[in-house]
């Protein structure tokens, strides 16, 4: 009893922290230029060695936020979303924890392992893989942990990324439970772990590994995917083939898929490191702690919750008074589908619905657009809200953790009618 | 630097094989130089594992305490060769080269003291009496309070993994034991140290 207690007056001042703390206003990244050369940052976040570049350096990708150079981590910049629902390949993010990552593949003799509690342990060749029944086409976003975690308040170390850590996708591949079904998997098996080919440097880093609750891959969303927007993967989102967890954050989609190992027990060794102690969120109903009381208890992240951006507008974007302006955007959350998306132009005082665009499916990103007359000269603030058929919506302040994990609130764009 | 994508296409009648490659950008990423002894350790140490990008945009407030805290992390979370104060000495390095400390500030000064008295690091020789002394190992693990170091060998000898799965708990810090400042090696280490003695 006194332990709720107490869990819940840490809640209560979380709650209250995050109301004191400044939060930043803006919640876009920039690109601009300078001596030539084109680079990005966030208004209202500052890095130790200033901007970022934007570059074309890595293999297939065009025009990225460079977070860092080795290993790869690239981010989208963020006018990429208002350009359409599907994230192109040649931008979309690219995301990896250990820099020994494979450079050469052959897809001849590419396989992947499947071993542990199953009748039969088996080997599957990409053409083996690719046979498999049930293969199905899925637009998903996929979406990092610590996507916006440079908006943090107050700052956490870890890759400060803006929002573009994220992107939407058709992937086409077949359910990781049929997959499983060709080895067989025991009654009482628990959880299956996921490896890829990418390794650590060296053996005292652990190797990056995830494991998925086996009830979540019998509801047949995890799937083993081979292509994206038509194409083959590119290299750096996984060729040739990664499991997609639609929903759930991306760390869970496993690039360069080798192994797959059905376990009874925990997954509990050292190479569990990125679900024992790497992306894990305070077990407590809004998921947050102080920066000087960490939680007790935590749990590893799983789905993402709701968010929606205005991608028509900038922030410090001018817009002329008495004439009609379409205001757009995107919303997705974690599959229920979106229900419906409102606007505020008065900083959160009245909210006006706007039309939602084509559904490409519960876990896409869903468009919406808003014709808007400003009809007074000023600044002032363009906030979005998204609720979801599940009746999940946004916070208007964003809770705190220490890994910058998990952020949803309600996003503000400062604008000046002019 | 544009991409190299070397596709070795070979057909064959029923199956297109083919060896994809990339080339990837060269790291030329550089520390900031500083007349601070972490700089040449960050400069030995950081590029094993990444690029030094990690570090430069790392927010511009974090203080000595919080670029320490990282430290331990790469050296006890993810193995970087690197004794605790050997992570100190390149922590107030990098809390002045890229944080919000002074190379003026009394704790900076301290850190440059220790740094020229330190011992060299050698994480492939571990001295295991020094680790189990170090992290007060033994002030529970007698007989009376927590299990013995043979209790505990004996209930992992003969188990698969046995090194990898009580290294990880001695590392972890299972069964409600303080989770000690200690790598993979050191915690293997002590792993294969205990599981001797239960055999003794």
């Amino acid at each position: 009893m006194m332990k709720m207690n107490k869990l819940r007056r840490e809640i209560i001042k979380a709650g209250g922290y995050v109301a004191l703390a400044a939060a930043p206003l803006t919640a876009f990244s920039k690109e601009f230029m300078k001596d030539g050369k084109m680079y990005s940052d966030g208004e209202g976040v500052s890095y130790a060695a200033g901007p970022k570049p934007v570059l074309s350096t890595f293999p297939q990708k065009d025009n990225l936020v460079i977070v860092h150079t080795r290993p790869p981590h690239l981010e989208t910049p963020f006018n990429v979303f208002n350009e359409g629902l599907i994230t192109p390949n040649n931008r979309f993010f690219v995301r990896y924890h250990l820099a020994d990552v494979p450079v050469t593949i052959d897809t001849d003799k590419y396989t992947i392992a499947i071993s542990g509690s199953v009748d039969k342990e088996i080997t599957l060749s990409l053409a083996e893989l690719k046979s498999i029944e049930g293969q199905q086409e899925i637009v998903a976003v996929q979406q990092c942990t610590g996507n916006s975690r440079g908006y943090s308040s107050p700052r956490v170390f870890g890759a400060q990324l803006s929002n573009g850590a994220m992107g939407n996708a058709k992937f086409k591949g077949v359910p990781l439970k049929n997959v499983l079904a060709k080895a067989g998997i025991s009654s009482t098996a628990t959880s299956v772990i996921i490896d890829g080919l990418d390794k650590p440097v060296r053996d005292t880093t652990p190797d990056f590994q995830k494991s998925l609750p086996i009830d979540h891959v019998m509801t047949g969303e995890p799937m083993l995917v081979w292509e994206m927007n038509g194409e083959p993967l590119p290299f750096l989102n996984g060729f040739p083939v990664k499991l997609i967890v639609p929903g759930w954050y991306a760390t869970y989609w496993v690039k360069h898929v080798s192994h797959i190992k059905v376990i009874e027990g925990k997954f509990d060794n050292f190479d569990a490191f990125f679900m024992t102690t790497g992306y894990r969120l305070p077990d407590n109903d809004t998921k947050s702690e102080l920066p000087n009381k960490r939680a007790k208890t935590t749990l590893p992240v799983n789905r993402f919750p709701i968010r929606s951006f205005v991608t028509s507008l900038e922030n410090g974007d001018e817009v002329n008074v008495s004439t009609s302006i379409e205001i757009k955007g995107i919303a997705f959350d974690s599959g229920s589908g979106i229900k419906k998306v409102e606007i505020s132009v008065d900083g959160g005082k009245e909210w006006m619905q706007a039309a939602l665009g084509e559904d490409l499916g519960r876990f896409s990103f869903r468009g919406w657009k808003l014709s808007h007359n400003f009809s007074e000269k000023g600044r002032t603030l363009v906030m979005v809200r998204a609720t979801g058929k599940s009746g999940e919506t946004q916070p208007v302040n964003a809770s705190w953790n220490h890994g910058g994990y998990n952020r949803n609130a309600i996003e503000r764009t400062s604008i000046k009618v002019v | 630097m544009r991409f190299l994508l070397i596709i070795l296409a070979l057909f064959s009648l029923t199956v297109k094989a083919e060896i994809v490659s990339i080339s990837l950008p060269i790291d030329n990423t550089k520390l900031k130089p500083l007349a601070l002894p972490g700089y040449g350790l960050a400069q030995s140490k950081c590029h094993l594992c990444h690029s030094v990008d990690y570090v430069m945009y790392q927010p511009p407030e974090m203080d000595l305490k919080e670029w320490t805290g990282e430290m331990y992390k790469m050296r006890n979370e993810y193995g970087a060769p690197i004794s605790m104060d050997e992570a100190k000495v390149i922590a107030a390095y990098l809390s002045v080269a890229y944080g919000s400390e002074k190379e003026t500030n009394e704790e900076i000064i301290a850190l440059t003291k220790l740094a020229n008295t330190k011992k060299i690091y050698n994480p492939e020789n571990l001295d295991v009496q020094s680790l189990l002394s170090d992290n007060n190992c033994l002030t529970c693990h007698k007989d009376a309070n927590a299990s013995s170091i043979k209790d505990i060998g004996a209930k992992y000898e003969g188990t698969d993994n046995a090194v990898d799965r009580l290294g990880a708990a001695i590392k972890h810090g299972a069964l409600g034991m303080p989770k000690p400042p200690i790598n993979r090696h050191e915690s293997e280490a002590i792993a294969k140290y205990i599981l001797e003695e239960s055999v003794k």
